[in-house]
């Protein structure tokens, strides 16, 4: 580029550069980088598949509703379990000894 | 001796433990059955303010939903009230209205949801022809009749709510008195809406 004030022909100067820059990738006066994103995340291909919802869209599914059982009575099952466990334990604790 | 006074205590110690992770469980079972009772009062409560005009009344200070309709079934000596949402936070204190479901009171499928062993433990006692009475906002009351039960298996199966008639339709889980939980069986009543004894 100080070829310029060196006198020499803007033209022929400027296609040196361009001709430099692109082969090496270069950010110059007259170049610069762009980049192609080449694999997009969401394919097109893919939205006929996401409509699908809106279709069923006046329908509940029953899988979406939450869960209605409680662990309750498994819980106290446990609990009584292991209250049987201990009282049987402190019956015995001394011919285990 | 040394040898089998520290086996004595460390058996005492360990049954101990037992113990307290026994009676908690219990405890902790336990708590989801009276939660479920007492917040139906708190909840009633609430109702009774909501129908003196008030919206979205919350039960307690730090409830997360409030109560949308009032669910009557005479011959089973059955009033509840019906939280607004579905989730298992709401449906620890009372059967919870399926928020994509029409309100209730106004046309189209109302869905409501509730805890196989507690809240929608009557499901399985509720017949054909059974009449359910939804008291919804200011008031109105909308009355139904039970058309029909059925065990849908919910991997495959959907309400639809496009129905064109005002229905109800009440959804638990199935089998009842299994001790597992989390299958992926369902148990849905269907009520048609009374024509003839609409009341106001």
């Amino acid at each position: 580029m100080d070829e310029t004030y060196k006198g020499g022909v803007e033209e022929a100067i400027k296609n040196t550069i361009i001709d430099v820059a692109v082969s090496h990738h270069l950010v110059s006066k007259y170049t610069s980088l762009v980049a192609v994103d080449v694999t997009p995340a969401r394919t097109t291909d893919h939205s006929s598949t996401e409509q699908a919802p809106a279709a069923v869209q006046d329908q509940a599914s029953i899988a979406a509703l939450p869960k209605t059982a409680t662990i309750g009575q498994l819980q106290i099952l446990f609990g009584l379990t292991l209250l049987t466990i201990a009282g049987v334990a402190w019956r015995y604790r001394n011919r285990m000894a | 001796m040394k040898r089998m006074r520290i086996v004595r205590s460390a058996q005492a110690v360990l049954i101990t433990c037992v113990l307290a992770i026994g009676f908690w469980q219990v405890g902790e079972g336990s708590w989801i059955y009276v939660k479920a009772e007492l917040a139906q009062y708190l909840l009633q409560r609430a109702w009774s303010h909501s129908l003196a005009g008030e919206t979205a009344v919350k039960p307690w200070p730090w409830a997360d939903t409030w109560p949308v309709a009032r669910l009557v079934i005479p011959r089973l000596g059955i009033d509840q009230i019906v939280l607004e949402g579905a989730y298992g936070r709401t449906l620890a204190f009372g059967p919870g209205h399926v928020e994509s479901s029409a309100l209730p009171g106004s046309s189209g499928t109302t869905l409501f949801t509730g805890h196989r062993d507690t809240h929608f433990k009557f499901l399985k006692r509720l017949l054909p022809h059974d009449e359910i009475v939804i008291e919804a906002a200011r008031g109105k009351r909308i009355r139904y009749v039970v058309s029909g039960s059925r065990i849908v298996d919910s991997r495959s199966g959907a309400i639809a709510l496009d129905h064109p008639q005002t229905s109800l339709v009440l959804v638990t889980c199935y089998p009842f008195d299994s001790m597992m939980f989390g299958g992926p069986l369902r148990y849905v009543v269907t009520a048609e809406r009374d024509a003839i004894g609409t009341g106001d």
